[in-house]
């Protein structure tokens, strides 16, 4: 991770106003969504989080856009480009990005939390 | 022909005169060509509601029926268990609507056993009242000790009093007043109000045991307005088939074929009667069991360990989720629990769940932009930074409940509030996603499912009706799962097509694409859809959540059960009936429905020009939805068929006037007004109505 200070990893990790968030939903086949609103990098690694009933359902490169211009996360959001670039399944992707998303957010949290 | 209570019906209904708390048995027989449900009782609605130019339910001149089918309580697979509701209904936008809604459950079939194939409901109560009905035995109470309370209160109170030994609900003597000897361990089938109701909220419901609801239409107010409190029902009696033997024989057939296995359930399986799903969002709540309605192949409700939210599901069930997660930090039980228990409590407080899907999200936007809170343009004292608590779910179900707070600016209906509120923006540019006659969107936005949005607008409210939504799931959460389509899009097409032969010649009816959405063959498709609702659906009773199955990844050749000549529709009505009808001689009965229902929107003031969508649905492109991609089929420039993702267009208004000028010409409505004509209600059998609409200068003119 970029050398960054407390602030900024704190300010990565905020809760987002209102129009900021971003729209998603979680799909539960056979047949049903929960519509949500993502506010924070937090909940989109919760998002992203594998469970067996349910798995994200967002416009990926929507959401890519949404880190690196709404958030400001560019490294996680180059980092995001890659996973998406990969020949994999939609199911695969998530995987990969909860992955991400996850470490990303406890790493911003270690050093948010350095210089509290 | 077998005497009619022999062949699935009764042979009587019901019509209670609360005016002068009495009431007559209407023999059935007279009603019978309808068949059931909607068409039964739009046809007594006619019959018995003098001014059917009413605009709002409320009003005492309405006239209610709750219609049962032959099919109810029978062994009909997926169809034994609805009831049908009619009459004026409320909140719609600009005006209530003669309309329909539905409540699943015990209520239909226990009206059969007690002899019952109807209820018509006139007047008003001079005080409140609840009725007692056992069989043939009628009775009027007064219902001032249960007015106030909610809808499990109300039903506890009412076994209590029912209770006759008061030992506990075992077998319970009939009520007889000669000292008969009948007996029963039936608990009534109860359908009550609640304070919302009582205060006429138009988002007032009727509640049925735990989570049976009637929600679209208003008819919680429409019962208040009546001081119509419950009514309770016990029947000791039957339904006798005119064939019983091809019944279980059709039923055992059918399950072989479609249904699904419970203990490996296909996730990924298209079509209805084969779906595995138990619609919940609880999906961390381990002791669970399923429930159904009477008859169903397969339910699609739960029971809980924890003690409530039994029978909830669907929507009602998840809609608070998304805000109770950043409440709970996501934290998945608390997460599960608090949408549980609001969505219950919508039951409990007999509030319609549907619309605050759509509402709430806007309010909080209203809230976020500073147009809503204390002293601001949406006045409130509800707390808005408590969303996604148990508390504040609670207290605004409540609000809507006893029409307080917000509760009471849209108590006549939301797009009502928010033009009061001086919001009307937020309603035409679809930031309040409200599409058809002031009813929330639905899920499946009209520029992307088209015959969802045409049918709703051509009928007077959300269609609900999930025919063809089967594709759009299939396809869409396959694409996610990475999983290719099950079935092949001109594979499909064909298959739909051949179910909607002879309204469609061939399978462009399924194509989606933007060039074919106005055309003759998608056109011919919403009909279908609107005579099999009317008919198949709505009156005899079909449940939507199985009905129809068009397309079947359970059947080898992925074609699914409807029409089917072994296990279709028409083999358990013909064989409950006796009638020998035909799949299309059903959707005909539909058409003539439909014919009816735009008799009385006539006389109510409907025109042409009143049906249209609101602007954002021709004026925005669909860019955001929940999911990545909306999917169905559709062919391209060179004709070949594919899947297709509908987001990024809107509909054109010109092509749209242009197909409801073609629509009306099709069902015999006079294109200029959209009024039925002398020649096209005559072709129906509707002769009765020509009288009707010419006194009141609503005959279409013939073209």
């Amino acid at each position: 991770m970029e050398r960054m200070d407390a602030q900024k990893a704190r300010r990565l990790l905020r809760p987002l106003r209102y129009g900021e968030w971003l729209e998603a939903g979680l799909a539960m086949p056979p047949k049903s969504l929960i519509r949500h609103s993502i506010r924070s990098l937090e909940q989109l690694a919760w998002l992203f989080r594998p469970v067996s009933s349910a798995y994200p359902s967002v416009d990926l490169e929507r959401m890519r856009e949404w880190v690196a211009e709404t958030v400001g996360d560019r490294e996680l959001a180059e980092r995001i480009d890659e996973v998406l670039r990969r020949q994999e399944g939609y199911k695969q992707r998530c995987l990969a990005l909860h992955n991400l998303i996850q470490s990303r957010c406890e790493a911003l949290r270690r050093r948010a939390e350095e210089e509290a | 022909m077998k005497p009619i209570d022999e062949r699935g019906y009764g042979g009587r209904i019901l019509h209670l005169k609360l005016s002068t708390l009495d009431y007559e048995m209407i023999p059935t027989e007279k009603y019978a060509e309808w068949g059931g449900g909607n068409g039964l009782a739009t046809a007594l609605f006619w019959d018995y509601c003098e001014d059917k130019t009413i605009r709002d339910g409320r009003d005492e001149k309405n006239v209610v029926v709750m219609a049962t089918s032959p099919l109810c309580g029978t062994a009909a697979p997926s169809a034994g268990g609805r009831c049908e509701i009619v009459g004026v209904g409320c909140g719609h936008y600009p005006f209530g609507w003669f309309t329909r809604s539905n409540i699943g459950g015990r209520l239909s079939s226990m009206l059969k056993y007690a002899g019952w194939d109807a209820v018509v409901i006139s007047g008003r109560a001079p005080r409140p009242v609840w009725v007692e009905i056992t069989n043939d035995r009628v009775r009027y109470h007064d219902a001032g000790a249960l007015w106030g309370m909610n809808a499990p209160d109300t039903q506890k109170s009412l076994f209590g009093i029912l209770d006759r030994k008061k030992e506990g609900w075992g077998w319970q003597p009939l009520p007889d007043e000669e000292g008969g000897i009948g007996h029963t361990t039936q608990r009534p089938a109860i359908v009550c109000i609640t304070p919302s109701g009582e205060h006429r909220s138009v988002h007032a419901t009727l509640v049925h045991d735990a989570g049976n609801v009637c929600g679209q239409g208003g008819f919680g107010a429409v019962f208040g307005a009546k001081n119509l409190k419950a009514l309770s029902v016990i029947g000791t009696g039957g339904v006798k088939a005119a064939d019983p033997a091809a019944l279980v024989r059709a039923r055992f057939r059918v399950k072989e074929r479609y249904a699904p296995d419970p203990h490996h359930p296909d996730l990924y399986h298209w079509g209805m009667l084969g779906n595995p799903m138990a619609i919940n969002f609880a999906g961390h709540i381990k002791q669970s069991r399923r429930q159904s309605c009477v008859g169903c192949l397969m339910g699609c409700r739960t029971r809980y360990g924890m003690g409530y939210a039994n029978e909830i599901k669907c929507q009602t069930s998840g809609w608070y989720a998304r805000f109770a997660v950043h409440y709970a930090k996501g934290d998945e039980e608390a997460v599960t629990k608090i949408a549980l228990r609001v969505g219950d409590y919508c039951n409990v407080m007999g509030v319609n769940s549907y619309g605050f899907q759509t509402v709430v999200p806007w309010l909080e936007s209203l809230w976020h932009r500073g147009l809503l809170g204390p002293g601001k343009r949406i006045d409130t004292k509800l707390d808005f930074s408590k969303l996604g608590s148990w508390e504040f779910g609670k207290e605004l179900i409540d609000a809507f409940a006893y029409r307080r707070d917000i509760g009471e600016l849209f108590g006549d209906g939301v797009v009502h509030g928010a033009i009061k509120a001086g919001l009307e923006e937020e309603w035409r540019e679809g930031r309040l996603d409200y599409p058809y006659w002031g009813v929330q969107e639905h899920g499946y936005d009209s520029r992307a499912e088209v015959e969802w949005g045409f049918a709703s607008i051509m009928t007077e409210r959300d269609i609900n009706s999930h025919d063809f939504n089967g594709l759009f799931w299939g396809a869409t959460l396959g694409m996610l799962e990475g999983v290719p389509p099950l079935i092949e899009a001109e594979e499909l097409a064909h298959i739909v097509a051949k179910k909607l032969h002879p309204y469609v010649d061939g399978p462009e009816c399924m194509d989606y694409s933007d060039e074919n959405i106005y055309s003759d063959a998608v056109l011919h498709l919403v009909r279908w859809y609107i005579h099999y609702n009317r008919f198949w659906k709505n009156s005899a009773l079909f449940c939507d959540l199985r009905w129809s199955d068009l397309f079947d990844t359970n059947a080898p050749d992925n074609v699914g059960a409807t029409a089917d000549e072994e296990v279709g529709e028409q083999v358990y009505w013909n064989a409950v009936t006796g009638e020998g009808i035909s799949f299309l001689d059903g959707l005909k009965r539909g058409q003539r429905i439909y014919m009816l229902h735009n008799a009385i929107w006539a006389l109510q003031g409907r025109h042409r020009d009143m049906v249209r969508f609101p602007d954002y649905i021709y004026d925005k492109k669909l860019e955001r939805t929940e999911l990545p991609f909306f999917m169905w089929i559709g062919r391209d420039k060179e004709g070949k068929w594919g899947y297709i993702d509908l987001r990024g267009r809107s509909l054109d208004r010109e092509k749209f006037e242009d197909w409801k000028t073609r629509f009306y010409k099709a069902e015999g409505l006079d294109p200029a007004t959209g009024w039925p004509t002398e020649r096209g209600l005559n072709a129906l059998g509707l002769s009765f109505v020509v009288e009707t609409l010419k006194a009141h200068g609503k005959l279409g003119k013939e073209s």
